[in-house]
């Protein structure tokens, strides 16, 4: 299991992401009102903070990828 | 100074230098741009973004009897049947007429790359030579003779940030757009794109051999709307718009993981297309060109809760701050992202690099010169003379 599906499942938050689908664009990041997602600057990539996601679902419903479901 | 031919004999023997623009630049800060102009021979550059202007000719092959097919669906998204008989061009942002923006031209061309099987259905008038009047069937990237990738604007060199003033949430090709400056969003990847490593455009033509959509390309023609007049910084890059490319290459070679296709909120459909373009370090001023920093590029951040062309500036800013992942602005801390993938261009740069290591992939001198005089033009209202 990914280290981010990990976190999901610690927290049982209200998105998954499908890391197949995410690109890490970083769209989501600045939607997220919790500051459960972020980009990794050192690789560039997506990281969730399972802890602090609200499942308000702001990122899931804009997800240009549609990398985001919800659980 | 060094030529294609030199830089080339020096790949196929396998002692090229080649390295990423991220470590080009890492090269650059510890050594110096005299080491880097000594040392490197390739800088691999790469983006990976959202290009509204994309899209595939497709060729279906004949029926029988034949039909000169004039409006075609694939998966029901119109493409564009009035190109001979069996052609069609599949535009990367037109929707499905069931499916609204939730499926498009990109969803086809990234299903059609996937090797996934396609609807086709198309009407005609029936001419003597093509008497047939309609056809329903399916096709895939194995059954039809090609799919070629013609990309009329990619790889913009700089774009501006966009943010929102106003008090409501703006739904744009830029992303959503929360109200009272509530975000920044810019759509490149900085210093590791190709058009910013070579701003003059010294060693990008018309005949560049690059990495398009995970395969080998080439640069077609000037992109649309390409204006390299526009105001340049002291490293030369432009500051917003700039220069662009018209790419092309074999779709049915490419890879659905360098083209996806993506739903812009309350915008539409887009494809986020991979290039990576080769810099062959010819010369010192090759080598201060890839070696230029995101602190040395910078962009304009538009206020686009103004619906005008010439939306207002608010504030003039550079690539190190926006990716530092918030900047001031108006006053305030405001969070920025990419929109671009810059995880995914790293890898780009990186399969370019290990592509030309290897033997596999020789630079391609331009056979043309891309224009460097010519100016963005604005459509305006002209009324008819009564």
């Amino acid at each position: 299991m990914s280290k981010v599906n990990a976190q999901l499942k610690a927290k049982k938050p209200g998105i998954e992401i499908i890391e197949e689908k995410c690109i890490s664009c970083g769209a989501c990041t600045v939607l997220c009102p919790t500051g459960a997602l972020c980009l990794d600057k050192n690789i560039w990539e997506l990281r969730f903070f399972a802890e602090k996601c609200s499942s308000c679902l702001i990122c899931k419903n804009t997800c240009p990828l549609g990398a985001i479901e919800k659980l | 100074m060094k030529t294609f031919e030199e830089i080339n004999e020096k790949i196929k023997s396998g002692c090229a230098v080649v390295l990423t623009a991220q470590e080009v630049k890492e090269l650059a800060r510890k050594e110096g741009i005299k080491e880097v102009a000594k040392r490197v021979d390739v800088v691999t550059t790469a983006t990976f973004g959202a290009m509204c202007s994309s899209g595939a000719f497709l060729n279906f092959g004949h029926t029988d009897p034949p039909i000169k097919m004039s409006k075609v669906w694939l998966n029901d998204v119109p493409a564009y049947g009035g190109i001979a008989a069996v052609d069609a061009y599949i535009g990367a942002t037109e929707q499905s007429e069931s499916e609204g923006m939730n499926y498009g031209g990109a969803h086809v061309i990234e299903d059609l790359v996937a090797g996934k099987k396609i609807k086709l259905r198309a009407i005609s008038y029936g001419t003597d030579c093509y008497p047939r009047k309609e056809f329903t069937g399916f096709i895939d990237k194995y059954s039809i003779n090609q799919a070629i990738l013609f990309n009329p604007r990619n790889a913009y060199q700089n774009y501006n940030a966009a943010t929102n003033t106003s008090d409501k949430i703006l739904y744009t090709y830029m992303g959503v757009l929360l109200p009272n400056c509530g975000n920044v969003n810019y759509s490149t990847t900085g210093e590791l794109s190709p058009l910013m490593n070579d701003p003059y455009l010294r060693t990008i033509g018309v005949g560049t051999r690059i990495f398009l959509g995970g395969a080998i390309g080439y640069v077609a023609w000037e992109g649309t709307q390409h204006n390299p007049t526009q105001e340049r910084a002291e490293s030369g890059v432009p500051i917003g718009g700039g220069a662009t490319l018209a790419l092309i290459g074999d779709l049915k070679k490419m890879s659905p993981e360098f083209l996806r296709a993506a739903v812009i909120k309350g915008y539409g459909v887009t494809l986020y297309v991979g290039v990576g373009v080769p810099i062959p370090i010819i010369d010192e001023e090759m080598a201060r060109f890839v070696s230029v920093m995101d602190e040395e590029i910078f962009t304009n951040i538009l206020d686009y809760a103004v619906p005008s062309r010439s939306r207002p500036v608010l504030r003039r800013v550079n690539y190190a701050e926006l990716k530092s992942g918030s900047i001031m602005l108006m006053g305030k801390k405001v969070p920025t992202a990419p929109l671009s993938s810059i995880s995914m261009s790293l890898k780009i740069a990186e399969i370019l690099k290990n592509w030309i290591k290897e033997g596999k992939f020789l630079l391609q001198q331009p056979i043309q010169a891309l224009p460097m005089d010519t100016r963005l033009m604005p459509l305006n209202e002209e009324k008819e003379d009564l």
